[in-house]
């Protein structure tokens, strides 16, 4: 059986093991004084709300032992005490310095035996005091942590490259009209200069009316220059569109030949 | 600093969607407010015309202008030009023209080239035209489903 001390009901002193525990975490988080801070803690818990002059600390801690000290390894002690206790999580003073009389422990002490105060798993999970710091931040986190996995600047970021994408699309599609028509139109061959693409699928076919349309109207092309055959069987006319390039590039030129037949007048 | 980070983030998002309004709002109304150009040769059995035609489209109504010359068969050659004003509309790819004024010269209508479509000489007349948008600089207008002219846009 240890005896022990518990400090503000969150502190856990132990004086046979010169020991300071956070009553929570214990038997994790401990803080070991030296044994004069201890045994002046000790004697200072003893006489809690009550004032402990240095000639009485000298003479329990040290001079029982043989040993005499200054007043600054007194200090020094005491110091190691406070020390410990912030060290374990108290944040209140505990130990207040009288001028010209000692010091004097002002915390809320309960003597026990140390399992007396060793919480178990489910007391664990509910404090016994009032918030302090710390849990409060524990509490806190649990909050944060599903939000972490898309920050508000994250989702912003997102959100704007979604917008960014939705312009461009929205622009190609605004400008979008039908399918350009002769992106279906076939290969037929190479008449002199003349690239032949035609409305009709059999090249011998576009590549004879090609001609004979060319002699009705001289179509002269340059090396580069592509004929658009729309051959329309059904519907007004027949049709060349002669361009310097590729028509579906930017900055095409082209001149157009419709052809007409008397019997197809309307 | 983060949260200015987050209102400069926002303040682009703003800037991002009001941009994304004024493109759709620009690119309909580019589709209404062009002009372009482009060259035509019309062969008929009687002859052949060549063609230079500009259009002009502002909202709803629009302009049109041609000069060309006529070769009949027997090699006499006739200038021709024509100007007219009409009202026009989409209808999908469609593009329908109602004339307004013509001012077609010859001044005898059909006389140099028989199959013109009567918008080219006579008030309001109509013509539907399909619209095709085959690269970034063009629409091909076609007539009963054949691609007629190419007009290259100019504005």
């Amino acid at each position: 059986m240890k005896t022990a001390f518990l400090i503000n009901d969150t502190i856990l002193f132990v004086p046979e093991q010169y020991s300071l525990y956070r009553r929570e975490n214990y038997p994790a988080g401990r803080i070991t004084l030296h044994a004069p801070a201890s045994d002046c803690l000790l004697l200072l818990i003893q006489h809690a709300q009550q004032p402990v002059s240095q000639k009485m600390l000298f003479e329990q801690v040290w001079q029982k032992r043989g040993t005499v000290v200054s007043t600054n390894t007194l200090y020094q002690s005491i110091a190691s005490v406070r020390k410990g206790l912030k060290a374990t999580g108290l944040a209140e003073e505990a130990i207040l310095t009288l001028p010209k009389q000692g010091f004097k422990c002002v915390a809320q002490i309960t003597p026990g035996e140390l399992q007396d105060f060793i919480l178990t798993s489910s007391e664990n999970a509910e404090p016994l005091t009032e918030p302090t710091h710390r849990p409060a931040k524990a509490l806190r986190r649990p909050v944060i942590k599903p939000l972490r996995g898309l920050r508000p600047r994250s989702r912003l970021s997102l959100l704007l490259a979604i917008v960014l994408v939705l312009i461009v699309g929205e622009y190609h599609w605004l400008r979008a009209s039908p399918s350009p028509l002769y992106a279906e139109y076939a290969y037929a061959g190479k008449v002199e200069n003349c690239q032949v693409w035609s409305s009709w699928s059999g090249t011998q076919y576009s590549i004879a009316v090609f001609d004979k349309l060319r002699q009705r109207s001289p179509i002269s092309c340059t090396a580069e220059s592509v004929a658009y055959l729309t051959i329309n069987r059904l519907q007004q006319g027949t049709s060349i569109l002669l361009c310097d390039k590729d028509i579906a590039q930017r900055g095409t030129q082209c001149r157009s030949w419709f052809y007409r037949e008397e019997g197809n007048e309307k | 600093m983060r949260s200015k980070n987050v209102r400069f983030l926002l303040n682009l998002l703003i800037v991002l969607v009001v941009i994304s309004v004024a493109l759709a709002g620009y690119v309909n109304w580019q589709k209404n407010h062009f002009s372009c150009e482009a060259q035509i040769t019309l062969v008929t059995d009687r002859g052949t015309e060549d063609l230079i035609m500009h259009f002009h489209f502002s909202g709803d109504t629009g302009s049109y202008e041609s000069k060309g010359k006529y070769t009949t068969r027997s090699g006499n050659e006739i200038s021709t030009s024509n100007k007219i004003d009409f009202n026009f509309w989409r209808e999908g790819d469609s593009l329908m023209m109602i004339s307004n004024e013509t001012n077609a010269i010859p001044k005898t209508a059909g006389s140099v080239y028989p199959y013109t479509p009567d918008f080219f000489y006579s008030r309001e007349r109509g013509i539907r035209w399909t619209l095709t948008r085959e690269n970034a600089t063009g629409y091909l207008f076609s007539y009963d489903d054949t691609p007629t002219f190419y007009c290259s846009i100019t504005r």
